[in-house]
C-alpha cells in the first residue's frame, strides 16, 4: 500500500489545467516492449511484444514474426507460437517451481535475454467482493498468503455486461432490398418483434496498473479496491461480471512496474515526484546499453470471477437516455436527406414500431405510412456490444 | 570574567525626548561698560554680570579678538554688532537667554525650547569646554522633540594620570527615541577623522578615537542624521537616541545599506527592511518575506506554490533561515503558499550568499537572517490586520519601562471558505493554520541585555476528512549579550528547535496508519567580538549544536488497524564548530575580512549502520552486514576547515570592488525527490554511508553608487562547486527507508552566474532591478554508485533557470498614496519530458530517458498594489491602512509543471499552473 504516501494534495482549488502538446519532436526510438508472466499454474502464458513509438503516435506497433522462447538452466526450451499479431502464447507449461527460467526473444534479427527467474508463490485468491456507497458499487479483491510468502501483488480484469436494448422493433429499414423503406419484421405476422439485437454483451479491461504490497502490514492480508462504477451506470443495468487476474512478483519485478505506473498515472500533483527510466530484467546481449522495456516473472496465475445481478442492488436506475421520435414518415427520400450518416449506409434511427398503416391494404403488401423510431444504438444492442453469449456466462 | 573593568562614568545621558520647556522670553537689561583691550572671556563675563545671560564661545578660537570700546546704556544686540564687527564672529540670542558666539559661520536657531543645560559640562568659565551649537552639520529642525545633538558630552573621566594612551574608545546603543528599539546597521562615524563604524543588529557599536573633541555623525536611511558633540577623556559610554524619518511611521525601518555596500568588505549581502516588503505586491495581499527575497538576484525559486529558495545553485536545503537565531527548518505555510513568517514582527532581513560570516555554519548556500522587532520599551502599542485568508495581531510594550519590553504577534487563517468553493469532491477538506512569535527584551544593566525569543508555526490540512497532514516548527532560544567592556562584547544564545510532520488516515480502521517524522535541535553558541582597534574587529566564537532525529514512524492509527508498527531507529550527532575571524581596515580603501571555522560533525550511537563493501553500489543485495553501536558510542566522525575570506578595494565613496572566497560544509541533508519541497520530505544526518556536503565559491563584486547614494548598483559574478550533494536513483523510495543509502547517489555540482543589481533606495520613486543569469549542473559519473545518469554528463539540476529578471517599483504619489509593480520574467526551469510512448496493461505509457533534458514554459507575471494609509497625522488613537492589489495582473496562465499521464489507456498532456488568472485581493492594517 505504497500509494498511501503519495501526495495527492490538491491546489486544485487554484489550480488550473490545460492541454499541453510537446513542441519537442521525438525520434521513434523502437525499443522493444515484452509484456507478460509466465504461468506456473498450468493454463495459457502470453507474451504480447511491441515496439515503442514516437510520443504522437496513437497506435500499438506490434512486433510480429519473433521467435519467443522460455528456456529453462538446462537448456531445454519452449516456443510459443504467435497466436495473433504479436501475441505469442503457449499452454500448458510445466514448470517445475524449484528451477528456474528465462525469457529469450529473437526479434528483427537481434537477441533478447532475460534473467533467469525463479517461481515466486502465488496464493489464491481469497474473494472478488463487491461493497455499495452512495457514490456507486465498488468491486474489490481480497487476498492472503497463509505462508506469509507473497508480499508484492499486481491484478488486471476482464469486466464483461450484458445489455438490452430499450425496444424490440416489429418493423425495418429493408436492407438490403431497399435501406430507405421501413417494412414489417415480419410480414405474415406483422405484430412480431425482433429480439436478436436485444440482448447483447460487453466487455473492458483494466487501464490501469493495479499493485499492492503487505510489506507494511502485519499480517499477509491484503485488500484492494480496483473498480469503482458510478450509480445508475450502465454495465449494472442487467448482469455484470468481472474476472480477477492476480500476479505475485518479486520485489524488484513490482518496483519495475510501480516506476511505470508513477511516470504514466500518478503526475500531475504540486509535489510530483520526478518521472525516471524504466530498467527491467530484458537485455540484448550484442548491445547491452539497448533499452528493452520489460520485467519477467513467473506465477502461477489466480483468477477468480464475480457476477452481480442487477436485482441485488435496489434502485440503481439505470437511465439509458433512449427515446422514441413519434411519426416519422416513411418516404425514400426524407429517409435519404435526414435519417442516413453521410455515407449513406449507416442510419442514426431505426424504426421501432409502426404507427400508421395503409389501411385499406393491409400486410404483406400493404406499406406503413409513419412509425416510431429511437437512437440506432437504443434498437441494436450489437451497435453496443457483442451478440455473442460468452461462454462463462449464465 | 573577572569585573576588573572600571565601570565609567557615563556623563550626559540626555534625557532628550519630551522635556518641553515652557520658555518666556527674557529681555536684556541695558549694558553699560568700558572695554580696553578686553579678551573675548573678559568681555563675556562683564556682559553676563549685566544681563545675567549666559554666554556659549569657543575659547580655542576666540583668542585672536581683543575688544576696545565703551558704552552706556545700551541693548545687547548693539553692544554685540559693535565688538564683532568687522571681524568673523557671529553671535546668536536665544529666547532663554542664552548667548552663542561662533566664529567662522552664522548660526541659526529656531528651536524654541531647550533641555536644561548641565552648568558644569558647558559653563564657559571652566575654560576648556566650548559653545555647543554647531548647527551647520545638523539640519535646523522645527520640531520640538529634537534630540538635542547640540551639547557637549564628557566621555571617561579626565584623569590626569591615566596619559598612557592618547586613544580611548566610546561605545554604546543607538536606539529609536520613539520605541526604545535598537537600530542596526546605522553608521557612527567622525567625519573629520574619516572613520567610522555601523552598528550591529542589537544597536551597538565601539569606536576607537584620539582624545579630544569630536562630532560624532549617526546617519542611516530613514532615520533623522544627527550628530553628538563627545569629549573624549578616556573609555566611556554614550547611547545615542535618534528619530526616524516620520514618513509611515514604524514602517520604516532603517538600513545602511547606502553606506554599506560600498564599504563594508562583506559581499553578496542583501538586505531589505520590512518597509520594502510591505510594498511589494503578493498573492492574496500577504506580505511575504520569502517571496520578497526571492525577488533579489542569484535567488529562484521552482514555482509559486513552493518559498524554497535556490540561492546561486544551491536548493532549498542548503539555506541556514535563521529567525533571531532559531533555526526553522520549514518556513512556510499551505505546503508552500505562504512564508510562516509574520511581517508584523520582523524588522528586517539579510541574506548572505557568497561571503557568509565565519560564525554562520552548516548549510552550502546561504544565511538568511531574519531580526526579529524588539517591543516598545516605551509605551503598548499593537497592530492587527485583516486580508483575504488570515487575519493578524499583535502587541507589543513595555515590561518594565525602558528596560524591558515584549512583543508578541499571532496570524491565523481562516481559508476554509475558499475551500467550500470547490467542487464536491474536495468540499470537505480543511486547511489551518496559525504562526505565533514572542519575543521579550531585558536590559538588565548597561552591559548586560537578555532577549527571550519564541516561535511555533502550525499547519494542517485534510482532503475529505481522509489523510490529515500535519506540520509544525517550535523554537526557543535564550540570548545573553554582556559587554565586558568597550573593546569587548559577548553573546550567548542556548536554544531549541524542533520540526515535526505527521501524516495520518483513517478512511478505513482496517488500514488506519499514522506515518511521523520530526527532527530536534538543542544549540548553544558563545560568539565574541573584539574591537581592537578601528583596524581590527576581531570575532571568535563556539557553536554546538545536537541532532536528535526520528526519521520515521508508521504506526496502526486505530485498533482494527492490521498496518505493522514500523519505526526507524532515531539518529542522533553533534556538530561543534569554533570560529575567529578578523575584520581589518587596512587604509581607508582597503580592507579585508578573513575567517576560519572548523567545524567538526560526531554521529553517536545507539544505531544500527548498514555495512557495504567499498567500490560497489550500496544495495539492498550488497550489505554485508549491520553493526550494532552502543549508545553514546561515536560511530563517524566528519571533520573539515571552512574559509571565510573577502577583500575590499574602495576606489572613492562610490564606486568599490570586492572579492571573496567561501567553504562550507552541510552535515544535515533534505530527503525529497520531487521539485518543490513536500509535506513528506525528510531529513537526514549524515552517517557513516552518508557523506556530508561540501561546497565553495569565488565571487567578484562591482559596486558603485550615484547621485549621493541613492542609486545603487552592483555587478557580480561566482563560480561555485558542489560535492557529495544527494540526488536520486530511478524510484527512489525516501520515506520509511530502513537503508537510504541504496536509493541515493552523491553528485558532483557546479554553479556559475552574474548578478546585477540597480537599486533605487530614497525618493518617490524606488525599488530594484534585478537580473541574474545563471547555469547550475549535477553529475553522476560514479559507477560504483550504481546506474549513472543522463550517461554521466553534467545535467541541468531542477532549479536552473538562467535568465531572471524581476523589476520591483514603488511610486509615492503622497505621503498617504503609495503604488507598486512588480514584474518578474524567468526562463522555465528544467522537466524530464516523455520522448515516447508503448503500451502496457492496457494502457499507453510514456517512455522516459535522460533526466532534465527539456524545459517547462518561460515564467512570466505582473503584479501591482496601491497602498493607501489612512491619516498622516502622527498623534492619534489609531493609524489605519489599505492595500488593495492584483497578483498576476496579465492572468497568464505560467507554468508550474508540464506532464503527461495515461488516462484511460490514452495519453495526454498537460500544463498545470498554479494561479490561472489574475487575482485581487484587499488587505487592512490597523495600529494602535
Amino acid at each position: 500500500m505504497k500509494k498511501i504516501f503519495i501526495i495527492i494534495f490538491a491546489f486544485i482549488f487554484l489550480t488550473c489545467r490545460e492541454a499541453y502538446i510537446s513542441p519537442v519532436n521525438t525520434p521513434n526510438l523502437g525499443y522493444l516492449v515484452v509484456e507478460g508472466v509466465i504461468n506456473s499454474g498450468g493454463g495459457n502464458t502470453k507474451i504480447a511484444l511491441s515496439r515503442t513509438t514516437k510520443l504522437s503516435d496513437g497506435t500499438r506497433a506490434v512486433e510480429t514474426g519473433a521467435t519467443v522462447m522460455v528456456q529453462d538452466e538446462n537448456g531445454n526450451a519452449y516456443t510459443l507460437v504467435e497466436v495473433a499479431r504479436g501475441d505469442y502464447e503457449i499452454n500448458n507449461l510445466n514448470v517445475d517451481p524449484n528451477q528456474k527460467y528465462r525469457l529469450r526473444i529473437v526479434a528483427n534479427d537481434r537477441e533478447y535475454l532475460s534473467d533467469f527467474v525463479g517461481v515466486n508463490s502465488n496464493p489464491a485468491i481469497d474473494s472478488v467482493a463487491w461493497s455499495r456507497t452512495s457514490d456507486g458499487l465498488h468491486v474489490s479483491v481480497n487476498t492472503h498468503d497463509p505462508q506469509q510468502i507473497a508480499k508484492y501483488f499486481m491484478w488486471d480484469y476482464i469486466e464483461t455486461w450484458e445489455i438490452h436494448s430499450d425496444w424490440a422493433p416489429n418493423c425495418k429499414f429493408d436492407t438490403p432490398n431497399d435501406p430507405y423503406w421501413v417494412t414489417y419484421i415480419d410480414q405474415v405476422k406483422p405484430y412480431l418483434r425482433d429480439s436478436s439485437k436485444y440482448q447483447c454483451w460487453r466487455s473492458d479491461t483494466s487501464r490501469q496498473i493495479l499493485l499492492g504490497s503487505t510489506i507494511k502490514y502485519a499480517v499477509d492480508t491484503i485488500s484492494e479496491n480496483l473498480i469503482d462504477i458510478a450509480s445508475g451506470a450502465e454495465p449494472l443495468s442487467v448482469l455484470y461480471s468481472v474476472n480477477v487476474r492476480q500476479f505475485a512478483f518479486t520485489k524488484d519485478a513490482y518496483e519495475f512496474m510501480e516506476k511505470m505506473k508513477k511516470n504514466s498515472e500518478q503526475l500531475g500533483s504540486v509535489f510530483d515526484a520526478q518521472p525516471t527510466e524504466l530498467q527491467g530484467n530484458i537485455h540484448s546481449p550484442s548491445n547491452p546499453s539497448e533499452i528493452v522495456i520489460g520485467y519477467v516473472s513467473i506465477c502461477a496465475i489466480q483468477e477468480k470471477r464475480l457476477f452481480i445481478h442487477n436485482e441485488e442492488l435496489p434502485g440503481w436506475n439505470y437511465n439509458s437516455g433512449c427515446f422514441l421520435i413519434q411519426a416519422v414518415p416513411n418516404d425514400r427520400d426524407y429517409a435519404v436527406k435526414n435519417l442516413y450518416y453521410p455515407d449513406r449506409v449507416t442510419p442514426f434511427i431505426l424504426p421501432v414500431e409502426y404507427r400508421d398503416r395503409n389501411p385499406s391494404d393491409p400486410p404483406p403488401s400493404g406499406y406503413i405510412i409513419n412509425y416510431v423510431a429511437s437512437d440506432a444504438k437504443c434498437v441494436d444492442c450489437s451497435l453496443r456490444g457483442t451478440r455473442v453469449k460468452p461462454a462463462f456466462w449464465p | 570574567m573577572k569585573k576588573r573593568f572600571r565601570l565609567l562614568t557615563l556623563l550626559g545621558i540626555l534625557c532628550l525626548n519630551t522635556c518641553i520647556a515652557v520658555a518666556q522670553k527674557k529681555t536684556p537689561a541695558l549694558i553699560t561698560a568700558d572695554f580696553r583691550n578686553a579678551s573675548m572671556e573678559q568681555f563675556v563675563s562683564e556682559l553676563e554680570k549685566q544681563t545675567g545671560f549666559r554666554f556659549y564661545f569657543d575659547p580655542t578660537t576666540a583668542d585672536s579678538i581683543r575688544i576696545n570700546f565703551s558704552i552706556t546704556s545700551q541693548p545687547l544686540e548693539k553692544i554685540l554688532d559693535q565688538a564683532f564687527a568687522g571681524s568673523d564672529f557671529f553671535y546668536l540670542v536665544d529666547d532663554d537667554g542664552e548667548v552663542y558666539i561662533t566664529k567662522g559661520k552664522k548660526i541659526g536657531i529656531t528651536t524654541t525650547a531647550k533641555s536644561s543645560v548641565p552648568n558644569n559640562l558647558i559653563k564657559q568659565t571652566t575654560g576648556d569646554t566650548i559653545i555647543a551649537r554647531e548647527k551647520a552639520k545638523a539640519p535646523v529642525l522645527k520640531n520640538v522633540q529634537t534630540a538635542p545633538p547640540d551639547k557637549i558630552i564628557d566621555i571617561g573621566t579626565r584623569n590626569l594620570s591615566d596619559q598612557k594612551s592618547n586613544k580611548a574608545t566610546v561605545a554604546g546603543f543607538v536606539k529609536d527615541i520613539k520605541t526604545g528599539e535598537p537600530v542596526s546597521g546605522a553608521s557612527v562615524s567622525v567625519e573629520t577623522l574619516k572613520t567610522g563604524v555601523v552598528t550591529d543588529q542589537y544597536g551597538y557599536f565601539s569606536l576607537t578615537l584620539p582624545k579630544g573633541r569630536h562630532v560624532l555623525l549617526i546617519e542611516g536611511i530613514s532615520i533623522k542624521e544627527t550628530t553628538r558633540q563627545i569629549m573624549l577623556h578616556g573609555d566611556g559610554k554614550i547611547n545615542i537616541e535618534l528619530e526616524s524619518l516620520v514618513m509611515v511611521l514604524r514602517n520604516v525601518t532603517i538600513t545602511a545599506q547606502k553606506l554599506s555596500n560600498i564599504r563594508n568588505p562583506q559581499m553578496g549581502l542583501q538586505k531589505i527592511d520590512i518597509s520594502a516588503i510591505k510594498q511589494i505586491p503578493v498573492v492574496f495581499g500577504e506580505p511575504d518575506i520569502l517571496r520578497a527575497v526571492i525577488a533579489l538576484p542569484g535567488v529562484k525559486t521552482v514555482g509559486e506554490a513552493s518559498t524554497g529558495l535556490n540561492v546561486r545553485g544551491g536548493s532549498p536545503d542548503q539555506n541556514l533561515i535563521l529567525f533571531n537565531d532559531v533555526t526553522i527548518y520549514n518556513p512556510s505555510h499551505f505546503f508552500g503558499m505562504f512564508s510562516a513568517l509574520n511581517p508584523e514582527i520582523v524588522k528586517d532581513v539579510e541574506l548572505f550568499k557568497s561571503s557568509i560570516p565565519a560564525r554562520y555554519g552548516g548549510r552550502l548556500s546561504s544565511v538568511l537572517n531574519i531580526t526579529g522587532r524588539e517591543g516598545n520599551k516605551k509605551e503598548f502599542s499593537g497592530s492587527a490586520g485583516i486580508g483575504v485568508l488570515t487575519s493578524r495581531l499583535n502587541i507589543e510594550g513595555p515590561l518594565i519601562k525602558d528596560k524591558s519590553s515584549f512583543i508578541i504577534g499571532g496570524r491565523t487563517t481562516y481559508a476554509n471558505w475558499l475551500l467550500n468553493l470547490l467542487p464536491d469532491q474536495y468540499k470537505n477538506s480543511r486547511a489551518s493554520f496559525y504562526d505565533i512569535n514572542l519575543g521579550i527584551t531585558h536590559e538588565i544593566n548597561k552591559k548586560n541585555n537578555i532577549y527571550l525569543t519564541g516561535y511555533i508555526s502550525s499547519d494542517r490540512f485534510n482532503l475529505n476528512n481522509d489523510t490529515i497532514y500535519r506540520y509544525s516548527n517550535k523554537n526557543i532560544s535564550l540570548k545573553w549579550k554582556h559587554i565586558f567592556n568597550n573593546k569587548f562584547t559577548g553573546i550567548f544564545i542556548g536554544g531549541y528547535d524542533r520540526y515535526e510532520y505527521s501524516i495520518s488516515s483513517d478512511q478505513s480502521a482496517y488500514n488506519a496508519y499514522k506515518l511521523s517524522f520530526d527532527i530536534n535541535q538543542a544549540n548553544f553558541k558563545a560568539l565574541f567580538t573584539y574591537y581592537l582597534n578601528n583596524k581590527h574587529t576581531i570575532e571568535f566564537g563556539v557553536t554546538a549544536l545536537y541532532y536528535k532525529l526520528h526519521p520515521g514512524s508508521y504506526l496502526p492509527d486505530s485498533k482494527e488497524s492490521i498496518v505493522a508498527p514500523d519505526r526507524l531507529s532515531p539518529e542522533q550527532s553533534l556538530e561543534s564548530a569554533a570560529f575567529i575571524s578578523d575584520r581589518y581596515t587596512i587604509t581607508r580603501k582597503l580592507s579585508a575580512e578573513a575567517g576560519l571555522r572548523y567545524s567538526m560533525y560526531n554521529y553517536v550511537g545507539p544505531q544500527q549502520v548498514n555495512i557495504y563493501p567499498a567500490g560497489i553500489p550500496k544495495t539492498e543485495e550488497n550489505s554485508v552486514g549491520v553493526k550494532d553501536y552502543s549508545s553514546g558510542k561515536i560511530i563517524q566522525t566528519y571533520s573539515a576547515p571552512e574559509i571565510r575570506a573577502s577583500l575590499r578595494y574602495a576606489f572613492n565613496d562610490s564606486f568599490s570592488i570586492k572579492a571573496s572566497y567561501n567553504s562550507q560544509t552541510q552535515y544535515i541533508h533534505l530527503i525529497s525527490n520531487t521539485t518543490a519541497m513536500a509535506p513528506t520530505d525528510i531529513w537526514k544526518l549524515s552517517d557513516p554511508n552518508i557523506k556530508p556536503q561540501m561546497g565553495d565559491q569565488v565571487s567578484l563584486g562591482l559596486y558603485k553608487n550615484f547621485k549621493s547614494n541613492t542609486i545603487e548598483t552592483s555587478l557580480e559574478v561566482y563560480y561555485k562547486r558542489i560535492k557529495d550533494y544527494l540526488d536520486y536513483k530511478s524510484g527512489a523510495e525516501l520515506i520509511m527507508n530502513h537503508h537510504l543509502e541504496t536509493d541515493v547517489v552523491a553528485t558532483k555540482g557546479k554553479a556559475y552566474g552574474i548578478e546585477f543589481l540597480l537599486k533605487k533606495t530614497s525618493g518617490k520613486l524606488n525599488g530594484w532591478i534585478s537580473y541574474t543569469w545563471s547555469r547550475v549542473f549535477l553529475k553522476m559519473d560514479d559507477s560504483t554508485q550504481g546506474s549513472i545518469v543522463n550517461k554521466g554528463q553534467y545535467y541541468p539540476a531542477n532549479y536552473d533557470k538562467p535568465n531572471d529578471l524581476t523589476v520591483i517599483g514603488n511610486y509615492k504619489i503622497n505621503h498617504r498614496f503609495s503604488v507598486s509593480l512588480n514584474v518578474t520574467y524567468s526562463t522555465g526551469r528544467p522537466i524530464t519530458l516523455p520522448i515516447g510512448r508503448f503500451y502496457f496493461s492496457n494502457g499507453a505509457r510514456t517512455l522516459y530517458a535522460d533526466r532534465n533534458a527539456y524545459r517547462i514554459p518561460d515564467y512570466f507575471r505582473a503584479d501591482f498594489s496601491m497602498n493607501i494609509e489612512g491619516n498622516h497625522k502622527i498623534y492619534q488613537k489609531t493609524h489605519n491602512s489599505w492595500s488593495i492589489g492584483v497578483y498576476n495582473l496579465t492572468g497568464r496562465k505560467n507554468a508550474y509543471s508540464v506532464y503527461y499521464v495515461s488516462e484511460n489507456g490514452s495519453i495526454n498532456g498537460y500544463k498545470l499552473s498554479i494561479f490561472g488568472s489574475a487575482i485581487p485581493y484587499v488587505n487592512f492594517n490597523i495600529r494602535f
